[in-house]
């Protein structure tokens, strides 16, 4: 019973290892990238931080656009990813020159966040897990691997267009930007969500 | 003299009581309800609800305290401007017809002398619940910057929204949903 069982796994590992060679090669090395846009209504990246060490204060900026280049097959892709920071909503209303949030992301010279990453990490199902990339925060570039969680692929039952998405995860530390303003009343680690929802172009 | 001692020391217990509960008001700056929602099964979208109200009542000495807290469901805010309107009409959160949101409570419960939880009734679309929240990271002091005495913490809760006969898009958008409030009080 167990060795039929395992036997069969074998067989269909096999299988799957012989079609994803077969379609590769189909494929090509290149053919098979495909591009997504971001749906920036369900894309709106937020950050955490932790406000005179007892509480979770969240923060969002809510415009944000991005294009993910993916080719499963060949275990590659790209993201280009890009946030108003003028777009800042902390909650409490507009953000003016004087709010702390205004002054910490100096909004007014630095009117972009931005994260490209040409390296994607697949597991074994090629499934995106991570995004190895460059963030730039007030213009301060730093390597910054982000995990994405649950990644998936498939049609959005609502609109039936096909869509890519997923969670992505970062924590950074905001002083390795220069960003110091606040420390430690504002804590120095930022978590960062950003779902991620992207439909095929 | 049996008699007054038992009604001495209820008397003692219930001046100390009074003596020690002190009140707190809600900084609405610093408590904006944070929502957690599965989409389609893909992503966490989150939403805030940024203006509520509230006070809660601590008595250290007696381990005792209350909540009465409002969030006013107007104030939704999903980033979107569509996405805001859609979720705040009829078969979701329904603002015109329920513009508040409350939890009340009357047992917070202690773990020495921090707040670790608090049980209550939770009331949403107008259906009343029973619900135990908790607390993080509790904590009394004053507030380094404006120097004025706070106790603040963060609430967790979850709930089932079906619960509140919110079903409008289940499965698609999740029944459960996860809730984070940080509180910051400052003491009257």
């Amino acid at each position: 019973m167990f060795f039929a069982a395992s036997l069969r796994r074998v067989t269909r590992v096999r299988r799957r290892l012989a079609i994803a060679a077969l379609s590769t090669a189909l494929a090509g090395p290149t053919g098979a990238a495909d591009s997504y846009t971001l749906d920036p209504a369900h894309s709106i990246p937020e950050f955490q931080f932790l406000h005179l060490g007892a509480t979770t204060q969240t923060g969002r900026f809510d415009k944000a656009r991005g294009t993910v280049v993916l080719d499963p097959r060949a275990r590659s892709g790209s993201v280009t990813y890009e946030v108003e920071t003028a777009s800042l909503n902390m909650g409490v209303g507009t953000e003016t020159p004087d709010s702390p949030g205004f002054q910490l992301f100096e909004i007014t010279r630095f009117p972009r966040i931005t994260f490209r990453s040409s390296r994607l990490i697949f597991d074994k199902d090629n499934e995106v897990i991570a995004a190895a990339g460059q963030l730039t925060l007030l213009g301060v570039t730093k390597p910054v691997t982000v995990m994405v969680n649950h990644f998936k692929c498939s049609v959005n039952p609502l609109n039936k267009k096909r869509m890519c998405a997923g969670d992505v995860t970062a924590t950074i530390t905001r002083s390795d930007f220069g960003m110091i303003k606040y420390i430690p009343a504002i804590s120095d680690e930022i978590r960062i969500s950003v779902p991620v929802e992207a439909y095929k172009n | 003299m049996k008699k007054c001692q038992i009604a001495c020391a209820v008397a003692a217990v219930l001046a100390t009581r009074v003596i020690y509960a002190d009140t707190y008001t809600i900084d609405p700056e610093f408590t904006i309800p944070v929502f957690e929602v599965g989409h389609l099964g893909f992503t966490t979208q989150r939403g805030s609800f940024n203006k509520t109200q509230g006070k809660v009542q601590l008595d250290f000495a007696a381990k005792t305290g209350s909540v009465d807290f409002t969030v006013y469901t107007k104030s939704l805010d999903m980033g979107s401007r569509a996405w805001t309107v859609h979720v705040s009409s009829e078969g979701l959160f329904n603002v015109e017809k329920y513009p508040t949101m409350t939890f009340e409570s009357d047992r917070l419960i202690f773990d020495s002398d921090k707040v670790v939880a608090a049980e209550g009734q939770f009331t949403l679309l107008g259906v009343t619940r029973p619900l135990k929240v908790t607390i993080n990271r509790f904590t009394c002091a004053a507030n380094p910057l404006n120097k004025k005495f706070m106790c603040a913490g963060d609430v967790a809760a979850t709930i089932k929204r079906s619960d509140f006969g919110m079903t409008k898009y289940i499965p698609t958008v999740s029944d459960e949903i996860k809730i984070s409030v940080p509180v910051e009080a400052y003491k009257d």
